[in-house]
């Protein structure tokens, strides 16, 4: 071999192999320069990421959502509007739902849920129920809503117990807002107040976490408020 | 004997680990190139160059290309230059010089073969600094890394005998020359020493050229960098869903950046992510607000399975450890002890990490249990519900801008420049 041959082949060599490794290189930096422009995906599939929301418990039937979404939309549970809470008119009417229906949709909070008993013509909360609404609101969990539902018993004119009803559901709502301060608290807590004439309670519910047990009777139990979140979504 | 080794021995050794070095540095740096898609890709991590690994084997590899040491110029380019660009150019050059000491033979100068010997040092002493800074700082060794260090190893070890035989010839050609006139053959030509600068700028020219090849056709990740969007409802001064927690033993001078991090003390990936904000020297730049967002269906209804069982026990360990500055601590222990805890909790149940966190941090017990302690957890995982953010950790805020996921390992120093130029990374 002349005295220059094994330079050359030694140059030509590392050039080649230098212009090779630069060459893939810029090859595959050209690619993953394509992939981010056109945002195609060459890693391995990965599961989509959820987005945080709040919790969507099995109990949240088509039926219950829409007594919820009753209540968050047309019953101006977003405070945008004057008027807060719903009616039993507004309940009856838009959810098409019967009493017991309706009842029934709420047995699954019964571990979840506290019914606040008030005394007869009264609005007034006892320590007792303070301390039930408490515990009630700091077990929060995932969920997105708190539900009032406000009752009054069957004595008495109609007119009077949904008068009733509704400041037995303000009640909760006053001492919640002055308690926590939160000011969020309109998007929260759905008011709901159904006098006697809609989804009266039976003695059953008595069985319940209900604040005060000892005086808990069929009557009794519909002087209430029942609270509770609700983990559901809309 | 010393004479095949010059002749053979010492070179075929050098083309050796020149060959096998730019196979691993090649093969490592598509694998980091791979990655400038903003994706995760599988690495090709393992003793046969460009040869897939297998599922879950590839942490080193990761380990290595996520930490500081892996490039050059990160502030300048999304993911910097890999160091192992230098090495594919440096490794063409000596397996060029190898072939011509093979095919030279007796004919390659003295000062070919001495600045071959000498050269060969250089590979080595990187790879002793970089296994010395994979086995100090990283905790563990990437098999392509070392695949690198093998090859200059034996590119040295080559240099080495070539170095020792060419000592040899030289003591043996002087014995005979001094013993009268023989038929040995010539002496080896000593070679221009002109040749040896032009040999060094060779050198320099084929590192060079790879990276600069790679820095003129790296892709502008700024448009994304800014795509992550803002906290709607970020952290207020009364708000519950934050710790304001102290990260770091020293604390910069000069006012701090305010920086929010969702993690979850089991998350191997908030560990890399809060290790590799402390190896850059940004933790002590940073005012940090912890969220912690537990992957572990116990506490955290988003989670359908539990991707980190036991994370909701450590997470109120640290809500309840006082002083407040314990929960540093907790958070640092969980990350030490990340793989026990893990294994322990998918072994034994989530609750045998109790057992862990009362060992190391008696008398949090009765605090984990208590509803309060529940309901700031819940606050924090309603941080994440209220702005909508993935489920997922870690994430990093800063002020209210989300970095995106993808910005958060390779890109980290490029990114932190644009999001947050006052932030400085440690310099290396």
């Amino acid at each position: 071999m002349a005295k220059s041959g094994p330079i050359v082949v030694a140059f030509l060599a590392g050039l080649g192999l230098l212009t090779g490794a630069t060459l893939s290189v810029r090859g595959e930096v050209r690619r993953a320069n394509e992939r981010l422009v056109s945002g195609a995906n060459e890693a391995k599939p990965e599961a989509k990421i959820a987005t945080a929301d709040d919790a969507e418990l099995s109990y949240c039937t088509p039926e219950f959502k829409q007594v919820l979404a009753r209540v968050i939309h047309a019953c101006g549970l977003s405070g945008a509007e004057g008027r807060r809470g719903c009616q039993p008119t507004d309940v009856k009417t838009l959810a098409s739902i019967s009493d017991d229906e309706f009842n029934k949709l709420f047995t699954p909070l019964k571990d979840r849920a506290a019914v606040i008993l008030f005394n007869d013509g009264q609005d007034t909360l006892d320590d007792d129920a303070k301390k039930a609404l408490d515990e009630r609101w700091a077990e929060r969990k995932g969920a997105r809503y708190f539900f009032v539902v406000a009752r009054a018993s069957k004595t008495g004119p109609v007119d009077y117990n949904r008068a009733l009803s509704h400041k037995r559901a303000n009640s909760v709502m006053f001492y919640l807002a002055d308690k926590y301060k939160d000011p969020e608290l309109d998007k929260k807590v759905g008011l709901l107040w159904l006098g006697k004439e809609f989804a009266q309670l039976d003695q059953e519910y008595c069985k319940w976490n209900v604040t005060r047990p000892e005086k808990c009777e069929a009557e009794a139990i519909n002087r209430s408020a029942f609270v509770s979140w609700v983990d559901c979504r809309l | 004997m010393w004479n095949r080794i010059g002749r053979w021995i010492a070179p075929a050794l050098m083309a050796l680990g020149s060959i096998g070095g730019l196979a691993f540095a090649w093969s490592s740096t598509l694998d980091y190139s791979r990655h400038l898609d903003r994706q995760v890709h599988d690495l090709r991590c393992g003793f046969v160059p460009g040869l897939a690994a297998a599922p879950g084997a590839d942490e080193g590899c990761r380990a290595a290309i996520y930490s500081p040491y892996a490039a050059l110029m990160r502030d300048k380019i999304w993911g910097g230059v890999p160091i192992s660009l230098f090495a594919v150019g440096a490794f063409a050059f000596f397996a060029a010089f190898a072939v011509y000491l093979l095919l030279a033979g007796r004919g390659a100068s003295k000062y070919a073969v001495k600045t071959a010997g000498f050269l060969a040092i250089a590979p080595f002493i990187v790879s002793l600094v970089m296994a010395y800074l994979s086995a100090t700082r990283l905790g563990m060794f990437c098999k392509t890394c070392m695949g690198i260090y093998f090859s200059s190893t034996a590119l040295f070890v080559g240099g080495l005998l070539g170095l020792l035989a060419l000592s040899r010839e030289t003591s043996s050609l002087q014995a005979d020359a001094d013993a009268g006139p023989s038929s040995a053959p010539a002496p080896r030509a000593f070679g221009a020493l002109g040749l040896v600068p032009g040999w060094l700028a060779l050198l320099a020219c084929a590192a060079l050229l790879p990276p600069v090849a790679y820095a003129k056709g790296a892709p502008n990740h700024d448009e994304k960098i800014s795509s992550c969007g803002k906290l709607s409802k970020p952290l207020t001064e009364k708000s519950e869903a934050g710790m304001k927690l102290s990260l770091t033993r020293t604390v910069a001078a000069g006012s701090r950046t305010p920086v929010t991090l969702m993690v979850d003390p089991l998350c191997p990936s908030c560990r890399a992510l809060h290790r590799r904000l402390d190896t850059e020297g940004y933790l002590e730049q940073m005012d940090t607000t912890i969220v912690l967002f537990p992957l572990d269906s116990s506490c955290n209804w988003m989670v359908e399975r539990d991707v980190h069982p036991g994370a909701c026990q450590v997470a109120k360990a640290m809500l309840c450890a006082e002083p407040k500055n314990q929960a540093v601590q907790v958070l640092e222990w969980a990350y030490d002890q990340q793989e026990l805890l893990i294994s322990t909790a998918k072994m034994q149940g989530a609750k045998a990490i109790d057992g862990y966190i009362e060992g190391s941090f008696p008398g949090l017990a009765a605090c984990m249990k208590e509803k309060a302690t529940t309901k700031k957890l819940d606050e924090m995982l309603r941080f994440a519900v209220d702005n909508r953010l993935p489920v997922s950790t870690p994430q990093l805020f800063l002020g209210d801008v989300h970095m995106c996921d993808e910005d958060t390992d390779m890109g980290l120093v490029y990114s932190l420049r644009k999001l947050a130029p006052q932030l400085k990374a440690r310099t290396f």
